[in-house]
C-alpha cells in the first residue's frame, strides 16, 4: 500500500517539526506550506490524498481555506491540526467541510488515527474537546 | 367935569363929544362881546385835554398856553408865558436846527408837521405829533403861530416795536447762512430766498422767486408729488420733517434735512409755509463711510469667526482622528499580543506536551508520574495563556467570524447574569468585514457590559442581521433606561462609553444610534456597510 500523500499547511516552525517527527515514517509530505492561500495553490498542484490545516494562519486563515478548498473539491480530505480545544471550533470546522479535527495537544496519540479515519471514509473528532 | 362949563359952550363940540360918548359906550359894548367869545374859546380849549394849544408870538415865544399843554408837556401856564419853542425840542433836534426849520415853513407855507420826539418840563421825552400854522392879520402881517398837539407815544413805540422786529426778521433772514430759510406760499410757490439758501443751493432769489418749491427735490414727477405730499404732511400735522438728497443749481446733490411748518394769521387763515432747511451732505457722507467702515470690520470679524471655526472644526476633527488612531493602535496592538500568546506561545506549549508524552515510552516505570504531574503543569500553563489572549482578543472573531464570537460573547454574558439572552442571527455571508466585525464585536462587550451594569436581569435581545447592504447589530434590553442628553451632558465614563463607541462605527464607516427613554429600556443599533473597501 503506498504511502498516504499529505500536504501540511502550518505557520509554526517547531510544530512543522512536531508533525514531520510524527508523520514521515508512515505519511507522504508532498509539500509544508505556511498559510491557507499557499495550501490552496499547493493542492491544484500536488494533489494531495489528505490536507492538515491550521487554523491561525496569515493571509488566509484554516477556516476560510478549508471553505474555498471544499467549495471547489467536495471530496478533498481535511483534517484541521489546532491548538483551539473548543467545541465551537470543531463545529465550525465540520460546517466548512472538514473531516476531522485534532487537536495539537493530543496529535501525538491522535493524528495518525485520525488521517487513517479520514481516509477511510470516515470522520475524527478529537477527544479533547468534548471534555473542555 | 370941571372942563364941562366950556366944552358945553360949543354945540359943535358938544355934539362932537356925545358922538365921542356914544362911540365909547359901544367900543365898551364890543370889548365885551370880544372878552365873552375869548373865555368861551379859552374854555373850549381847556377842555380838549388831549391836545395841547399853543400861541406863540412872531418871535415864537408863548403867549398861549391850554391845560391839555400843561398836560401833556408839564409847565404850568404862567411859566410856560415867554418860552421860546426851542424848549420843548431834543437837544440834538435843537443842535440841528430843527425849531427854526418848523417855524420857516410854517411861515413860508401856513404850517409845518409836527412829528418828533420833546421834551417834558421833567425832561422825559415823548412823542408829539401835530401841526404847527402861522397866524396872520387882514393884510397878512405875521402875528405869531399856533401849534396843536398829541402825544402819540404809546402809537409810536408800538410802530417802532412793528419796526424793530420785522427789521429784526430781516436782519435774521440775511444772517442766518447756516440754514436756507425758505417761504412758500399757500400754493407751494417760493415766496422768499435767504443768503442761507442762496449758499446751500447756489440759486439766487430772483431765480427762485414765485418757483414752485418741487424744483429743490428735483425735476421730476416723483420729486413734485414728494414736495406736494410733505406740504400736504405740514398741513395736517401741524410739520413735517424730511431728510433726502436734494439738489443744487450745479447739479451736484445734497443731504438735506428740514422741517416744513404751516404759517397763519391771527384768524388763522393759511398764508403759506415756512420751510427751514439744513444741508447735512458732509455728515451723511461721513456716516456713509462710517458704515461702510463699520460694515468692512464686520465682515472682517465674520470672517475671523469663520475661520476660528474652520480650525475649531479642524481641531476637532484632529482630535477624532486621534482619538480613532488611538483606538485603532490599541485594538491592532491587543491583536498582535493575542496572537504572539496564541499563536506562538500556545503552539510551542502543544509542541511541548507532545514531546513530554513521546517521552513517556522510553523512560523507566517510577518517572512517569512525575512526567504526568509535568503535564499536568503545561496544560494549566497553556490553559491560562489562552485565557490571557482571549481576553485581550478573542482569537474566535478572526478565525470563526463574528456571528461565532458573538454566540460565545452572549453565551458567556448569560453564564455569568444569569439573564435571557436571545441571539438571532440572519441573512449573514459567510465571510464578514474584519474591521467591521471587530467594531461590531467591541460594541456588542461594551453595551452588554452596560447592560449588566444598569439593566440588572431584565431580557436582552442581540440581532446580527444584514440588511440594505449593511450588517446590523441590534441589542435591547427591558430595563430602566437612561436619559441620553443627561448622561452625554454629564460626561464621564458613561458617556465616554457612548463616545468610544460612536468612534469606533466611525472609523469603519458605520453609524451607531441609541434610543432610550427613562422606564423604556435601551435599543442599540450598530450599522457597518458590506464594502469591498472594508473587508
Amino acid at each position: 500500500m503506498n504511502r498516504p500523500r499529505l500536504l501540511i499547511a502550518e505557520d509554526h516552525v517547531a510544530t512543522q517539526e512536531a508533525l514531520r517527527e510524527l508523520l514521515t515514517p508512515d505519511h507522504e509530505i508532498v509539500a509544508l506550506v505556511r498559510d491557507g492561500q499557499a495550501a490552496i495553490d499547493a493542492v491544484d498542484r500536488l494533489h494531495p490524498d489528505v490536507v492538515l490545516l491550521d487554523i491561525s494562519m496569515p493571509v488566509l486563515g484554516g477556516m476560510a481555506a478549508a471553505r474555498r478548498l471544499h467549495q471547489r473539491l467536495p471530496e478533498l480530505k481535511l483534517i484541521f491540526v489546532t491548538v483551539h480545544a473548543d467545541p465551537l471550533y470543531l463545529e465550525e470546522a465540520f460546517r466548512v467541510g472538514a473531516r476531522g479535527y485534532v487537536v495539537k495537544q493530543a496529535m501525538d496519540a491522535e493524528l495518525a488515527p485520525a488521517i487513517a479515519a479520514v481516509l477511510a471514509g470516515g470522520t475524527y473528532r478529537s477527544p479533547s474537546v468534548a471534555v473542555s | 367935569m370941571q372942563n364941562h362949563d366950556e366944552p358945553d359952550q360949543d354945540p359943535r363940540l358938544r355934539a362932537r363929544l356925545e358922538a365921542l360918548e356914544q362911540e365909547v359906550v359901544a367900543g365898551r359894548g364890543r370889548h365885551a362881546a370880544a372878552e365873552a367869545a375869548a373865555r368861551r374859546y379859552r374854555m373850549f380849549l381847556d377842555s380838549v385835554q388831549d391836545y395841547a394849544f399853543i400861541t406863540f408870538d412872531s418871535d415864537e415865544r408863548v403867549v398861549g398856553w391850554s391845560r391839555g399843554a400843561e398836560i401833556i408837556l408839564g409847565h404850568a401856564e404862567a411859566e410856560a408865558m415867554g418860552l421860546r419853542s426851542a424848549v420843548f425840542f431834543t437837544p440834538e433836534d435843537v443842535a440841528t436846527g430843527q425849531p427854526e426849520k418848523e417855524a420857516r415853513l410854517a411861515r413860508d407855507t401856513g404850517r409845518a408837521e409836527d412829528e418828533r420826539w420833546h421834551m417834558r418840563r421833567d425832561g422825559v421825552r415823548f412823542w408829539g405829533s401835530g401841526v404847527m400854522t402861522a397866524l396872520r392879520d387882514d393884510v397878512g402881517e405875521l402875528l405869531g403861530y399856533i401849534k396843536v398837539m398829541r402825544d402819540h407815544t404809546a402809537r409810536r413805540i408800538a410802530e417802532q416795536r412793528v419796526r424793530d422786529s420785522e427789521e429784526s426778521l430781516r436782519l435774521f433772514g440775511e444772517n442766518v447762512r447756516d440754514y436756507a430759510l425758505v417761504p412758500v406760499d399757500p400754493d407751494g410757490l417760493i415766496s422768499g430766498w435767504n443768503p442761507g439758501a442762496e449758499r446751500i443751493f447756489g440759486y439766487e432769489e430772483k431765480e427762485l422767486l414765485g418757483k414752485p418749491v418741487w424744483v429743490l427735490f428735483g425735476s421730476d414727477e416723483a420729486a413734485r408729488r414728494y414736495s406736494y405730499g410733505d406740504l400736504e404732511r405740514a398741513l395736517a400735522e401741524g410739520r413735517a420733517e424730511g431728510e433726502r438728497w436734494m439738489f443744487r443749481k450745479d447739479g451736484t446733490r445734497l443731504w438735506s434735512r428740514w422741517v416744513t411748518t404751516p404759517m397763519r394769521d391771527a384768524e388763522g387763515q393759511l398764508r403759506g409755509y415756512a420751510k427751514v432747511l439744513h444741508d447735512e451732505t458732509d455728515r451723511k457722507l461721513a456716516a456713509e463711510q462710517r458704515e461702510v467702515h463699520r460694515e468692512r470690520e464686520r465682515e472682517v470679524l465674520h470672517h475671523r469667526i469663520q475661520s476660528t471655526g474652520e480650525a475649531l472644526d479642524r481641531t476637532k476633527e484632529e482630535l477624532r482622528a486621534l482619538a480613532g488612531s488611538l483606538l485603532d493602535a490599541q485594538e491592532q496592538e491587543r491583536r498582535r499580543i493575542a496572537r504572539d500568546l496564541h499563536d506562538d506561545l500556545s503552539q510551542r506549549l502543544a509542541v511541548l506536551l507532545f514531546g513530554l508524552g513521546r517521552l513517556r515510552t522510553a523512560l523507566p516505570e517510577g518517572i512517569v508520574p512525575d512526567l504526568g504531574r509535568l503535564e499536568q503543569q503545561v496544560e494549566s500553563l497553556a490553559h491560562d495563556v489562552r485565557r490571557l489572549s482571549h481576553q485581550l482578543h478573542p482569537a474566535i472573531l478572526d478565525d470563526l467570524g463574528l456571528a461565532v464570537a458573538l454566540g460565545r460573547l452572549v453565551e458567556e454574558f448569560s453564564e455569568s447574569r444569569a439573564t435571557t439572552v436571545k441571539i438571532t442571527e440572519r441573512g449573514l455571508p459567510d465571510e464578514l468585514p474584519a474591521a467591521g466585525s471587530a467594531a461590531l464585536y467591541r460594541i456588542a462587550q461594551e453595551g452588554l457590559r452596560n447592560i449588566s451594569k444598569h439593566a440588572g436581569a431584565d431580557p436582552v435581545t442581540v440581532e446580527l442581521t444584514v440588511e440594505g447592504g449593511e450588517l446590523r447589530l441590534t441589542i435591547a434590553d427591558a430595563g430602566p433606561g437612561f436619559d441620553m442628553a443627561a448622561v452625554r451632558g454629564r460626561g464621564g465614563l458613561g458617556g465616554l462609553g457612548i463616545i468610544s463607541m460612536q468612534e469606533r462605527m466611525r472609523l469603519v464607516g458605520g453609524v451607531l444610534q441609541i434610543d432610550s427613554l427613562p422606564g423604556r429600556g435601551t435599543t442599540l443599533v450598530a450599522r457597518v456597510p458590506l464594502t469591498k473597501e472594508n473587508p
